[in-house]
This record gives structure tokens, sequence and C-alpha cells, in this order.
């Protein structure tokens, strides 16, 4: 005769559909007869209930977090196949006359080909582009994006002499320069574990390490009082030989660098964009959409979840606010 | 938009599964979409590995966990002591049907709102395995065994989990019931476990009680 301590001790497990044939048969015969187990069946069943519609009720992802990842989706898989060329063509010469040579071509790009354009994007390709993240947002964004270059190219062009490295861009294997866009890629998306794998390998080539500019200075390029959390990621990228700095901005994460372009041009693993007077390398990196502009030595990056054009955008904002400072 | 691989697809089906988790892990909203697309991007990189016809949503998870770990915890998910007070078997204790049939009913009171923000509160006060047990099992509704590949333990070690989350939970809803006046402050008396039936009703409780004595 099954007992109701047996069942109490059972019906956790019998909500949960686990509990052993030959222990459901006793307890169905049980529950068919007392109402008590009967009713802490339909708790237990209840509460299950109850957890999942609160978690659901209050998880569901939007419109725009869908897009973006599908968007990381198809950028990803745009990835593997640059990975399948760079497995195929070991050296930057090589590939420069492939199609994955990028710097001066123009061509249609992944990006190109998601927003189902046939033509180079241009400036107003781009102004057209400005559907989910408005001014509102952009303006103390680009602020601080341009206070923070602002400060790193002051000190870079006094730290970074020209030529410090010699090494040539077609001397540098594809691979490298893509494992440096992963590093950075890596850096955003982990503040947590950049925080506690900080090295100073390099502190000769920039010193001091990179630093958030003070406030008073975001405010003084046009900026409002910024609704903004800074973490305290100031970080080297020792392989990279640059800095960075992550901020979060009402719900974006952007993650900014200064590197030596001289050492990593990046931008041949990006497209080119003119924006503004600038050439704007964007690209997607895991999902994530990298832009830089380098100009001299020094170059300039953000990483973001934001759309690549936006970033493009962004960059070159900052890089005009350094300007007219 | 270029068009998507049915595995691609098929993943972003259970994209809000993904998100719950991650948000019940983080606890941050920017971070749970990071941790999202980190799921996502590694998933494409390891379709490979899946093995069609097994669950898609447990697989999708077991990545998700795992990235959480090595990014949040450098290790494996802080273990959880439980003391004082909540380490009390008091849900072993008996609770009356009619306060069960309250707490299992707030629709009828409209009071489940709150009910739902007093569960989402108490789950993010929950240790972290538990949390992640409570919220695969309950929300997801995967299997003692899909947990226990997803967390990397032993299916013991998964129901204990989930016994010990939920019991904390439900003291904390029955807390909560009490002040919102769902369920009386006599429904929670503590049963005699050497008896062999519940009683029917508080009365009889209280006289067997006094028999015993």
């Amino acid at each position: 005769m099954t007992t109701c301590s047996e069942v109490k001790s059972w019906v956790e497990t019998f909500a949960d559909g686990e509990l052993p044939l030959e222990h459901a048969v006793d307890a169905e015969c049980h529950l068919a007869q007392c109402h008590c187990c009967a009713e802490r069946l339909r708790f237990e069943r209840a509460f299950r209930n109850s957890v999942r519609q609160a978690v659901q009720s209050d998880s569901q992802p939007s419109h725009s977090f869908e897009q973006r990842m599908q968007r990381a989706l198809i950028a990803e898989r745009a990835t593997s196949r640059v990975y399948a060329c760079t497995q195929t063509s070991s050296t930057y010469s090589a590939c420069n006359s492939q199609q994955y040579a990028l710097h001066d071509r123009r061509q249609v790009d992944f990006l190109a080909k998601t927003r189902k354009l046939n033509r180079p994007v241009t400036t107003d390709t781009l102004s057209s582009s400005w559907g989910t993240l408005s001014w509102r947002t952009l303006l103390p964004m680009a602020a601080v994006a341009a206070g923070a270059i602002l400060w790193a190219g002051v000190r870079n062009q006094q730290q970074i002499p020209s030529g410090l490295n010699s090494a040539s861009v077609s001397d540098l294997r594809l691979s490298e320069l893509d494992s440096y866009l992963d590093l950075m890629v890596n850096s955003h998306r982990s503040p947590h574990q950049q925080a506690q794998s900080i090295q100073f390998s390099h502190e000769d080539m920039l010193d001091p390490p990179f630093q958030l500019p003070p406030f008073q200075d975001v405010r003084s390029l046009g900026g409002r009082p910024l609704a903004v959390h800074i973490p305290p990621t100031n970080v080297w990228l020792s392989a990279l030989r640059g800095a960075s700095s992550a901020y979060q901005i009402r719900g974006h994460r952007v993650t900014f660098f200064a590197y030596e372009a001289a050492t990593a041009p990046l931008r041949a693993r990006l497209e080119g964009h003119p924006l503004r007077g600038h050439i704007v390398y964007v690209g997607k990196r895991q999902g994530y959409s990298v832009a830089t502009v380098e100009e001299g030595p020094v170059g300039y990056a953000m990483t973001s979840d934001l759309p690549p054009l936006e970033g493009a955008e962004l960059i070159a904002s900052a890089i005009d606010g350094r300007v007219r400072h | 938009m270029e068009s998507l691989t049915n595995f691609e697809r098929d993943a972003l089906g259970h994209l809000s599964s993904l998100l719950a988790v991650a948000t019940r892990l983080t606890r941050n909203s920017a971070e749970s979409e990071d941790l999202v697309q980190d799921t996502l991007v590694k998933a494409m990189r390891a379709q490979q590995q899946f093995e069609p016809g097994t669950n898609l949503k447990a697989w999708l998870l077991r990545i998700l966990t795992n990235t959480f770990i090595n990014r949040y915890r450098r290790g494996s998910l802080e273990r959880s002591v439980v003391e004082g007070a909540e380490a009390d078997p008091l849900w072993d204790g008996w609770m009356s049907t009619a306060s069960m049939e309250a707490m299992r009913d707030p629709e009828s009171t409209a009071l489940r709102p709150m009910l739902e923000a007093e569960i989402r509160n108490a789950l993010a006060d929950l240790p972290e395995d538990f949390r992640l047990a409570v919220m695969l099992a309950d929300v997801e509704e995967l299997s003692y065994r899909e947990i226990s590949d997803i967390l990397g333990c032993p299916i013991g070690t998964v129901m204990s989990r989930l016994h010990r989350g939920r019991r904390i939970l439900k003291m904390k809803l029955i807390d909560h019931a009490r002040e919102l006046g769902i369920v009386a402050d006599t429904g929670t008396e503590q049963f005699d476990n050497d008896s062999d039936s519940h009683p029917v009703s508080l009365n009889e409780y209280r006289s067997r009680k006094a028999v015993s004595v």
C-alpha cells in the first residue's frame, strides 16, 4: 500500500515526469484516491507554470535584437568564407590580388549583400541607415568617443615615432590581421575577462596607459551631461600594441581602441567607405561591428553591437570632434 | 536580408529561451544579449558537432552555459552555500490544501502580476547553480539527463539542486502570499513526519498533535 509519505517524496519527480515507471504506477493509484496528495501535485505543476510564465513574460526578445542576431549569424557565415580564403592564400600580398583585398577596390562586401545593395556604400546610404540609433544617443556617444580619441591621439603622437615598426604590410600574413581583429572583438565582448588579464608588456610604447578623458572635457566637446557608465577597463592589448577603453551607453557597449596602424594595418581586412573626408574601414567579426580610421601611424577603432555603418558614423564623428577641437 | 540556413533558422527559434537563461545568469540586459550572440556564433562554428534529432535547445543552452562559465567564472559555477533558515526543511512540512489551492490559483485573486514579480525577484536571489537548474527544468522544461549534460554533474546532483532551489522559491512565495493575504498564517503548520497520512483539516491536525503529546 503506497502511503502519503512515499508519494510526498515522489511528487516533485513525478511532476517533472521523471519518476521511474514502477513508482509512477503506484503514485497514480494513490493520487486518484487522495485529495491531499493530488492537491500537492497540482500545486507542483502550478508552481512550475507560474515560474515559467513569470520568466517568459519578462524575457521576450525585441524585434531589433532578433534582427541583430540574424545579422550576427549571416556575418559569421560570411566570415567563415573569408577564413576559408585565408587558408588558401597565406600572405597579404597573395590575397591582395584576390577578392578579399578590400582596401582600394571598394567592392561590394557582405554588408552590401545583406542590405541587398549592388553598389558601393556612400555617404548617402550611410545617412539613410539611422533607423535604430537616434542622434540623442549618438551625440553623447560621439562626444565621449571624441574625447577619448583626442586624448589617445595626443598621447600616441607624442610617444610613437613614425616608422616605429619596419614591417611592411605585404609581409604580414592576413591571419595575423585577423587575429588582431579577433583580439579586439574578444576584448570588447569579454570586459570581465579583460579586466583580469591586464598586461603591461608594451608600456614602453604607449605611456601612460590609455586613459579616459576628464569628464569636463567630454562636456566641452558638445556633449551634455552623460548618463554613461564607464567601467574601469583601461587595458593594454599587448599583441596589438594599443589600448582600449570600454563604455556602456544606454544599453550599447562600445569599446574604443588606439593602436599602431603602422604595425597592424587592419584596414587591409576591412571595407573602406568615404565618409566626411575620412576613409572609414568597417567590417564584422563574430557578429560585432568593427570600424576604424587609420590616419598616420595611429589607428582609432571601435567595436560594438551597433550595425557597422552606424559604427562608421560614430568613429567619423569622433574624428571630426578631434579635428574641431 | 540574406536568407537564413535551416540551422540558423532553427537556432533563432530558441532565441527567447537563450535570452531568458542568459538574463538570469548575467542579470544585465546588455551582457545577456552579448552572451546570446556569443552562443549563436559558437553554435554556428560547431554546427557540425550537433547531432540532428537531438534537442537543439539543450545543445544551445549547453554552449551558453559553458560560455558564461568560461567568461565570468573561469572554472565552474559558484558553489552555493545555503545556511540558516533556508537550509531548514520547512517545506517538508505540511501546507493546508486550501492554502495550496489559493497559492496555485493566483489569477482568481487578480494578484498574478505581483506574484510574477515576486517569483522573478526570488529567482534572482537564488544561488547561481540552483537558479540555473530551476530555469532549465521549470522554464525550459528540459529532462534531468539534459540538465545533467549541460551542468556537467550527475543526475542526483541535478535533482538535489532542483529540490533545494524550488524549496527556497516556494518558501519565499509563501511568505509573500501571506503578506498579500492569499494564504492564512496558519497555512504551514508543521506536519508530524511519522504519520502515514495527511490530516484533512487543520482541526484534525491539531487533535492528532494533542493525542501524540
